[in-house]
């Protein structure tokens, strides 16, 4: 003798079925904000900068040298008939280079003056490391025991594969490097 | 119907669309200085006459080129005197195209130390590869005690004084700045 299911039960059990399949069928949309961000090594340094910050990314190219300048202007390149100035970013953080190699990139940043004056120009690193979207909710504030030259420069700190990153702010940066020159 | 026919637009002599440089070799660096103000070009012949790669604090090249001296005019204020620097070849005269010259960036322009350092070239070598020039101003030479001479009258008389004075490479400079966005 079968017992048959009570159509009171079955029912619960088709609206539970029913009230998943429908809840898995909406996407659940959760709120965050992500930020576009390159990084990039200087010696054995993982540094970031916002990817809206940046225009360009050039392969290591011929740099002519500028005399009179800052030790940290490493010179000019020729970007397709145009002039730009590149400058040794690792020397403006207090860090030191890799010797050059295939893998030394300039990246061609695009900041502003105190002014509010746009400025561009090339940033050479020692490689590329990454390009990605990182949810804002991930990036710490910066520690307070990072030396002195990437103080007030660095804006956060997150860690990308085992690795912590700092990530920089390409305005403070040329703000600062322009301020000895008035 | 009385009505004045239309004035042809008066004449506007074209602006140059290329300037004479004089090109050479500075401690393994290209620099350049407006053709115009060339006065003369010489040998040392044991003359002790300044190093330009010197006084721009430029490393020696590793294999410099032969010295040669260049007399230029360097128009100050009031008047032109006439200044020596030595250089090294290989010097050439060449016509650089105005759209070619670059004022400085503006972070070398913010920080360089030698206001003689006025501007900046891409020039097209033979190989097909571009190069960068430095263009130097000479009203503004390296040099702290002052080595000029005086003209000689007849000298001065070919000073050039193109448009009240303003080298043409200023007037370049002034025409690219107002052409960028």
């Amino acid at each position: 003798m079968t017992t048959e299911p009570t159509p009171t039960a079955r029912d619960r059990l088709d609206e539970a079925l029913q009230w998943r399949g429908h809840s898995e069928d909406k996407i659940v949309e959760v709120e965050t904000t992500k930020v576009q961000l390159l990084i990039f090594a200087i010696g054995p340094s993982l540094l970031a900068l916002p990817a809206r910050a940046l225009t360009e990314i050039l392969p290591s190219s011929p740099i002519y040298f500028v005399p009179g300048c800052p030790p940290v202007i490493e010179g000019v390149i020729n970007l397709r008939g145009d002039i730009v100035s590149v400058i040794r970013l690792g020397g403006l953080l207090g860090l030191e280079h890799a010797p050059a190699s295939r893998a030394t990139a300039i990246l061609l940043g695009r900041g502003r003056d105190r002014a509010g004056e746009p400025i561009q120009s090339g940033l050479r690193v020692d490689r590329v490391i990454d390009v990605l979207a990182l949810p804002e909710s991930s990036i710490q504030p910066p520690p307070e025991s990072l030396a002195a030259p990437l103080q007030g420069v660095a804006t956060g700190l997150f860690i990308h594969g085992e690795a912590s990153v700092i990530l920089l702010d390409l305005d403070a940066i040329l703000a600062r490097f322009l301020e000895p020159a008035g | 119907m009385s009505g004045s026919m239309p004035l042809a637009p008066a004449f506007a002599p074209a602006p140059a669309r290329a300037l004479d440089l004089l090109l050479f070799a500075v401690g393994g660096l290209r620099c350049a200085i407006s053709a115009e103000h060339i006065v003369a070009i010489g040998a040392p012949r044991g003359r002790a006459v300044p190093r330009l790669s010197q006084l721009l604090g430029i490393p020696r090249a590793q294999l410099p080129g032969a010295a040669r001296i260049l007399r230029f005019t360097s128009i100050a204020a009031d008047s032109a005197s006439c200044i020596e620097i030595q250089v090294e070849e290989p010097l050439s005269l060449c016509q650089i195209p105005l759209a070619a010259i670059h004022p400085l960036p503006p972070l070398i322009g913010a920080t360089c130390a030698l206001r003689c350092v006025r501007a900046l070239a891409s020039l097209a070598e033979q190989d097909g590869l571009t190069t960068c020039v430095l263009l130097l101003d000479p009203r503004q030479p390296p040099i702290s005690s002052p080595i000029s001479l005086r003209l000689p009258s007849s000298a001065r008389a070919i000073s050039p004084t193109p448009c009240e004075g303003r080298p043409i490479i200023t007037q370049v400079l002034a025409r690219q700045s107002s052409q960028r966005p």
